[in-house]
């Protein structure tokens, strides 16, 4: 759990920092330090990836002013949530696959 | 591989799909996104830059006002205001002038880059931007204002760029006057580089076994409505005789496609008339005025009020520019039309790279090329034209004392023609443009155009409180009618040398008849002895604006904001009488339908009114009666000139065009009512059904062409009709100015201020432009009460 909370920092602090691609060596990282089963741990990567860009993505929109999300959901009728949810589906997979490959490196590693 | 092969998707897209990775970040992407008036409440960036305190103002319909304690604040602040509104906007435009477009929308943008980077925008606007800067006013003007634009990119957080730099991962570039040069070399281009000079070559070509071609492409309209009468102009004489459409210096056919050739819209051009105060309601002149160009979003211009102790000017601005381009101060309103001089030549290069070359070249080497029979040496380089997501391309660029070379290619020929183009030379239309706004009478304003003006050729409309005049400001080649119509040959002189003398350039001031107009017609009659050009536009909308004007005894500024949208079509009332007679005498050759719609139209009163499906069935008409007619001759009207409708009309009523074989060849005889019954079944069967507003939709694409940012409106009007209006082309700009004291002045563009697309302000205006009802601007001399506006910021210590 702890190492998920890091991660997720981790996360926040690199986003702040640095392009959002850096966020697949995270996932590399991550994979190869927590390896798991190679699918499982891509798994969980997106999980905790997915809330976090959720959470970033909702309140960044709303305390910038900015309302695009309601102009979003105005223009294509759809809630504003489910843009926030679409982008953090897109970014955490960024992390996911970085997971996917970080693990199975890790894995392959093992193997004599 | 799932990593790398969704990281590639995500930076780069898919087809239409944007690169959503920059975007879709949290911190520095879309979600970040900050509304431009919020960067200028909170943005201090400003302060160190000025002298002394400036207050940035948005009144309740949107119109920017700037005031400032010296000219210098003043421009610097606009700069700043403009950046904040249209960043994006005006550094795109200067890139597609620098031809450098391709390194942010990738390989769709090559073709239209090389053929700028060929025709060599960026060294002209290079020449002009040091021209500009030989005079002192205006070189301030240009460094304030670069600076206010650059002052607002640095007070930009990563997160700050406007949206359209994050889809395409770009960043902005720095402003200079040398961009405000290239967007001053992209209108000049805009309404200069319609040349049809190829597209004539081709058919005179194809036609060359034939006589009389001279009869379909005349030089001068037969019913012309010239706005320069011998009554207004004092330079008579007699012309020099035409130059006739031979091509006896082609040694080859001219075959190359047109494709990768931006052509500029044939239909740019505007309206502008004028009533001296004897004809206005208030005793005072009126004014009006509508750029027509192709519809874009963010909008063409920008509406913003300036005030210094030195100027108080309203109107329009170009984003990118410094001052007003459009528009009126306490004294003087202004505004413009294209004049159509034919400015742009082509000569035919032929490379000899070894002395033995003399015919076509592959484009290899281009050191060398002939004139006559001698070698001249080229001028070149070659430049990497960077391409997002693709290869690099190189492309030549070669300059001969006739102009830059400009390769028109095909997939086996390669021909190489350099452009003799007016707007290759040094020029300061900025100087014109700033003294305008500080200008006082119609005699200030003739005085700029004829001392500062050389390009594009324009008709400016002038009104003080008592004078109203118009003045053709441009240099136009010396040269006989007809000359450079055609490509030419290479020769040691170019197509011109000189220029029409600066005292002979028409104008006239307070004609008896006390109105004046322009609406891009043959400006001059029979009387005047120079030639400017064959046939830009037809005198369409000339003739219904001085019908409109003539019958009028006392016009209020809703008498012509009315005019502004008059859909009337005078090409149908010329034409469509003769044409259903034509049909009346083979009537028996129509379906029981057919005829029906045939009683419709006779009833129709020629106005393009949305609702409409008669402008739809005689546009289509006309459009099948020409392919009928001439694509026997010439197939396809992209590669080959057509006669126009006019020149059609007049074979029409004649019942056959003829023309005879040169030399024992076989003439070309056609009879021209069977084909207007032909064109009538034809577009009776495509469009009777169709209302004009459904065919003719106003559509304004986003420069980035993305259909979320697409915006629509069903409007009335046509090309030809004073509300000029096209599906994709139409009025980019109407104004109306009455010289009352205080002057008073309606306006408005489609889009809005803001050229933000998540922005309400993107499209504030649509439904007004769409409706043609103008709103009267607010016109203080002091900062508005601040219950009077949606944004007032002051800055440098301003309230």
């Amino acid at each position: 759990m702890i190492r998920l909370l890091g991660f997720a920092a981790a996360m926040v602090v690199l986003l702040w920092f640095a392009p959002w691609w850096a966020l697949a060596p995270l996932g590399i990282g991550a994979g190869w330090l927590q390896p798991g089963r190679a699918r499982s741990s891509a798994l969980r990567y997106l999980t905790v990836s997915f809330v976090v860009l959720f959470a970033l993505t909702w309140i960044i929109d709303a305390h910038s002013g900015s309302a695009v999300g309601h102009l979003l959901s105005s223009e294509l009728g759809a809630p504003k949530w489910m843009f926030y949810c679409a982008s953090a589906f897109i970014l955490a997979s960024v992390v996911a696959a970085g997971a996917l490959a970080g693990s199975s490196l890790s894995q392959l590693k093992k193997k004599p | 591989m799932v990593l790398l092969g969704w990281l590639a998707l995500l930076a780069n897209g898919w087809g239409s799909l944007p690169p959503l990775g920059q975007m879709l970040s949290p911190f520095s992407g879309l979600w970040s996104y900050t509304p431009a008036s919020s960067v200028l409440q909170k943005s201090h960036h400003l302060n160190r830059h000025l002298n002394s305190a400036v207050t940035f103002q948005q009144d309740r319909q949107g119109v920017f006002h700037i005031f400032a304690e010296n000219d210098e604040d003043l421009y610097l602040a606009q700069g700043f205001l403009v950046a904040s509104q249209r960043l994006f906007q005006m550094n795109f435009i200067a890139r597609v002038a620098e031809g450098r477009l391709s390194e942010w929308v990738g390989p769709r943008a090559v073709s239209t880059d090389i053929f700028f980077q060929q025709m060599d925008l960026a060294r002209a606007a290079a020449k002009s931007a040091d021209k500009m800067m030989d005079e002192p006013f205006t070189a301030m003007a240009l460094e304030a204002y670069s600076r206010g634009v650059n002052a607002y990119i640095e007070s930009l957080h990563r997160g700050q760029v406007p949206i359209e730099y994050k889809l395409l991962g770009a960043k902005p570039d720095a402003w200079s006057p040398y961009r405000v040069a290239l967007l001053q070399k992209m209108m000049t281009y805009l309404l200069t580089g319609g040349s049809r000079d190829p597209q004539l070559t081709r058919s005179v070509q194809k036609a060359a076994e034939l006589s009389g071609l001279e009869k379909l492409f005349p030089l001068w309209e037969k019913e012309a409505a010239p706005s320069i009468t011998a009554e207004d102009f004092h330079v008579r004489g007699a012309r020099a005789p035409s130059v006739p459409l031979s091509l006896d210096h082609m040694d080859s056919p001219f075959t190359a496609g047109a494709a990768a050739v931006p052509l500029p819209h044939p239909g740019n051009g505007s309206n502008n008339w004028a009533v001296s105060g004897a004809k206005s309601r208030s005793g005072f002149p009126l004014l009006a005025g509508d750029t027509h160009l192709t519809y874009q979003l963010p909008a063409q211009w920008v509406a913003l009020h300036l005030k210094s102790p030195t100027q108080d000017v309203i109107g329009f601005s170009l984003p990118g520019s410094p001052g007003v381009i459009i528009g009126t101060n306490r004294h003087l309103a202004w505004t413009v039309t294209n004049g159509g001089a034919d400015v742009l030549d082509w000569h035919h290069i032929t490379w000899a790279d070894s002395p033995e070359s003399t015919g076509l070249s592959s484009g290899k080497g281009r050191q060398f090329y002939l004139v006559g029979k001698n070698r001249r040496k080229a001028q070149g380089e070659r430049r990497t034209l960077k391409v997002r997501g693709g290869l690099n391309r190189s492309v030549s660029v070669t300059w001969t004392h006739l102009g830059p070379v400009v390769d028109f290619k095909t997939d086996q020929e390669s021909y190489s023609l350099a452009a003799h183009w007016i707007g290759h030379e040094a020029t300061k239309e900025v100087t014109s443009f700033l003294k305008l706004n500080r200008a006082q009478s119609v005699e200030e304003c003739f005085d700029t155009l004829e001392k500062d003006y050389t390009a594009p050729q324009q008709n400016f409309l002038c009104a003080d409180r008592s004078n109203i005049g118009l003045y053709v400001a441009g240099k136009v080649p010396l040269r006989p009618p007809g000359a450079g119509r055609l490509i030419l040959a290479a020769t040691e002189e170019p197509s011109w040398t000189e220029f029409v003398p600066s005292a002979h350039i028409p104008r006239a001031l307070n004609p008896e008849r006390g109105y004046l107009l322009s609406a891009n017609q043959q400006i001059y009659n029979e009387s005047y002895p120079y030639y400017f050009q064959w046939l830009y536009r037809p005198s369409h909308r000339a003739r219904r604006i001085t019908e409109l004007l003539g019958t009028g005894e006392s016009f209020s500024p809703e008498d012509f904001i009315a005019f502004q949208k008059d859909a009337y079509l005078v090409p149908a009332q010329k034409t469509l009488p003769e044409l259903l007679r034509i049909i009346e005498e083979q009537k028996d050759q129509l379906s029981s339908e057919e005829r029906a719609y045939l009683s419709e139209l006779k009833e129709w009163d020629y106005q393009a009114h949305h609702w409409l499906t008669h402008p739809t069935f005689f546009h289509q008409w006309w459009d099948e009666i020409q392919a009928l007619l001439w694509s026997e001759l010439w197939p396809d009207p992209d590669l080959y000139l057509w006669p126009r409708m006019d020149t059609t009309f007049e074979w029409i009523q004649k019942g056959e065009v003829h023309l005879a074989g040169k030399e024992g060849n076989e003439g070309w005889t056609r009879s021209t009512h069977p084909v207007v019954l032909e064109a009538f079944k034809k577009a009776y069967t495509s469009s009777a059904q169709k209302s004009w507003g459904e065919s003719n939709l106003a559509t304004f694409p986003h420069l980035l062409r993305l259909p979320l940012w697409e915006r629509s409106r069903v409007d009335s009007g046509a090309e030809e009709s004073v509300h000029a209006q096209s599906g994709h082309h139409g009025a980019t700009l109407r104004m109306v100015v009455s010289l009352t004291y205080p002057p008073r002045i309606w306006g408005h563009h489609p889009g809005g201020p803001s050229g933000d697309p998540l922005s309400p302000d993107y499209e504030a205006w649509m439904d007004e432009w769409a409706s043609g009802d103008l709103m009267e601007w607010v016109y203080p001399e002091e900062p508005l009460p601040t219950d009077q506006t949606v944004l007032s910021v002051g800055y440098g210590g301003a309230p």
